[in-house]
């Protein structure tokens, strides 16, 4: 027998709140004086200043989006656009606030010190306050700090690029994010360059009602190859919660960038993140993204596919409990010839939860021997959920090779009964199947992130048979 | 379309629907701008729904298959040859409200010169609907470079115990294929002539009616 117990109401491993401790928050709410507020207190050039202000014009300007997910109950005047959490950025593990140490103890960083990564850096609230990059990225020529230091740093090349790949224009959450954003990560890689560590960030959400606005930036140049990694964990608290990040991502020609995410936010936060990459010749661009948490989730990371033989790869997983719905896909656009993407998207839905996923595969024309390979599988648990699938193909040219495949199934019987018959328990059983479903891609994340989603599913199949 | 006496007609907010209460093959050649069919599968009900256009002309059909009755299956066929300057568009429902139904649609299409086509099909299995199977399929071959395609399939499933998968492709005739048959001295037109028939043959295939698999291929300008 199925229950309807969501696991994240029972065992929400960082469902702990820190009492709050800031030296600066922003008033509730968003009008210009908030915006200039934010960009005052960051002593940031003007024309950052300016583009945050026009903005916050079009935010108000553009409707919210009238497909995918519900999005009415969120109060945008009930929010605090910017929290600084401390006075000084801590330059070492041990001068940080003793209370956002402990905080991040629960969550493991300690742990990914000590296993040497080639950086970590660590959000709580939207500023990062701490940081350590390895002398060997410095000594590669490679930039990776949080976006707030880079704009003070390296202002001239964050000009050239910041809001080319998401426009404000493009949504009213890319136009949300331009306007108040605050940390992120920058990462620049010379060309030739291949940094063979992982870059890793940890964000973090810790004030009831607190936006979180990252904007990310990273520019691999040519031939050079990077990998991010950004995994999120955010307490539980009472009010909706708002995340809306914007990840710009600019692949040089033969390039190569991966960009792994596992989002696990508490589920009353909302997911609103635009990404997109673009993609110059013979670059490689992939994505590789894993929604666990929140309410809503709306991602659809894509791939422009501007150069000739260009390839972009959407890697995705989804799971959805009782009251979350995640949104998710991926997006292709092939914009040159002989360029070929694949996006494969696996996607669990259990307790009335609900996962979809949209997708658009686009052919523009002129682009010439395109290839495309799109599968969705999703797996329902019981019947109080639900799955649904929305690609789009939209193909302006003739020597293409353009697939979709989607399935929607259950457990299947025969595979319960084959390994209930060789004695291994129901709840096993189950976990057992749904570990091999989303196997192909758990392989493809770093080591500690696939034992955590293991183990994660196994926690989420307990109490589920009884 | 092929009369059943057994169909009875229904209104519903100005929309004919069908009722189909036994085995039958219906057949339907759109030929207005706009034109819309329901159907209804009752009870253990076989039915086989078979949609053909060949039109230079625009041409919106909506189709909408209900699986009402426990153990009724559905079978849709769709065939469209797009030239011209013609816009054709193909909506289609596949609803599951009974328990152990089946349906499976297959829609194929060739597009030359500048038709454009674009295919917009939901699978939607309500809770009411366990053991259902629905399968849902989009094929489209491009002969021209301004020839245009969209697929939009779409599943909404809100059972459990369900098994259903869609999938679209959208290509043109291969280059291996048409050198295959030319090194076996079949000209290039005539090679792409058997490839295109054969591609859209395929689908009608397993259609017991005759006169219905005769008149199909005759709209579309087949050889039976």
């Amino acid at each position: 027998m199925t229950t309807t117990q969501p696991i994240m109401d029972t065992a929400y491993k960082y469902g702990f709140h820190k009492p709050e401790n800031y030296v600066f928050k922003s008033k509730r709410g968003l009008d210009e004086d908030v915006v200039r507020d934010i960009s005052w207190r960051k002593n940031e050039p003007e024309w950052m200043r300016d583009m945050r202000l026009r903005s916050l014009e079009i935010f108000r300007k553009k409707p919210l989006p009238l497909w995918g997910a519900d999005l009415s109950h969120i109060n945008f005047d009930d929010i605090y656009y910017y929290i600084k959490p401390t006075r000084e950025k801590a330059e070492s593990w041990a001068a940080l606030p003793p209370e956002i140490r402990d905080t991040y103890d629960r969550i493991g960083i300690p742990e990914a010190e000590k296993k040497f990564l080639s950086g970590v850096s660590a959000q709580y609230e939207s500023e990062v306050v701490y940081k350590s990059i390895q002398g060997l990225l410095e000594k590669k020529g490679v930039i990776f700090l949080d976006m707030d230091s880079a704009l003070r740093e390296h202002p001239d090349i964050i000009r050239q690029y910041f809001g080319t790949i998401i426009p404000p224009m493009d949504n009213k959450f890319a136009a949300l994010n331009t306007s108040v954003w605050s940390g992120g990560s920058f990462v620049y890689v010379p060309a030739g360059v291949s940094v063979e560590l992982p870059l890793q960030a940890y964000f973090r959400i810790n004030a009831a009602n607190m936006g979180q606005f990252e904007r990310t930036l990273i520019i691999a140049e040519e031939g050079s190859f990077v990998h991010y990694v950004e995994g999120c964990t955010a307490p539980v608290y009472s009010t909706d919660s708002l995340h809306s990040a914007v990840v710009e991502i600019i692949v040089k020609r033969g390039a190569r960038v991966r960009y792994t995410t596992i989002q696990n936010w508490s589920t009353n936060v909302y997911n609103l993140v635009t990404k997109r990459t673009r993609v110059e010749e013979e670059g490689i661009m992939e994505w590789v993204d894993g929604n666990l948490g929140s309410k809503v989730t709306m991602k659809y990371p894509s791939v422009y596919l501007m150069g000739r033989k260009a390839r972009g790869e959407v890697l995705s997983i989804a799971y959805a409990g009782a009251g979350q719905h995640q949104d998710a896909g991926g997006k292709a656009i092939h914009a040159a010839s002989e360029t070929s993407s694949r996006i494969i998207s696996k996607s669990i839905s259990r307790g009335g939860g609900r996962t979809s996923y949209r997708g658009l595969v686009e052919v523009v024309p002129g682009a010439t021997g395109v290839k495309s390979n799109v599968v969705c599988d999703a797996l329902l648990l019981d019947p109080l959920s639900r799955s649904d699938t929305y690609p789009t193909m939209n193909i302006r040219e003739k020597q293409v090779a353009v697939e979709h495949e989607a399935t929607v199934s259950k457990i299947g019987d025969e595979q319960l009964f084959y390994l209930e018959s060789r004695g291994i328990g129901k709840a096993e059983a189950q976990s057992m199947i749904v570990n091999g479903f989303i196997e192909p891609i758990v392989k493809e994340l770093p080591l500690e992130y696939a034992v955590e989603m293991n183990r994660l599913i196994q926690l989420q199949m307990e109490g589920s048979v009884g | 379309m092929s009369g059943s006496g057994a169909a009875k007609i229904s209104s519903n907010s100005g929309m004919r629907i069908r009722d189909v209460t036994h085995t039958e093959t219906i057949l339907e050649l759109p030929q207005g701008a706009e034109e819309q069919y329901a159907y209804r599968i009752g009870k253990n009900t076989e039915c086989t729904i078979l949609v053909a256009i060949n039109s230079v002309e625009n041409r919106a059909v909506h189709l909408s298959v209900r699986l009402c009755g426990s153990g009724s299956r559905a079978t849709i066929i769709g065939l469209v040859l797009g030239r011209g300057t013609a816009d054709i568009r193909l909506h289609t429902l596949q609803q599951h409200e009974a328990p152990d139904t089946v349906s499976n649609l297959l829609v194929k299409t060739v597009l030359s010169e500048n038709a454009q086509f674009f295919y917009d099909g939901g699978i939607r299995v309500e809770p009411s609907a366990p053991k259902t199977d629905a399968y849902q399929r989009n094929e489209n071959l491009l002969l021209s470079r301004t020839a245009h395609a969209e697929s939009k399939p779409s599943l909404e499933i809100l059972a459990d115990d369900v098994r259903c998968t869609h999938g679209a492709t959208i290509g043109s005739v291969s280059e291996e294929e048409l050198w295959y048959l030319e090194s076996r001295g079949i000209e290039r037109k005539k090679g792409e002539t058997l490839i295109l028939s054969g591609f859209l043959k395929s689908a009608i295939t397993g259609v017991d009616d005759r006169v219905v698999k005769y008149r199909t291929a005759k709209v579309l300008g087949l050889d039976v």
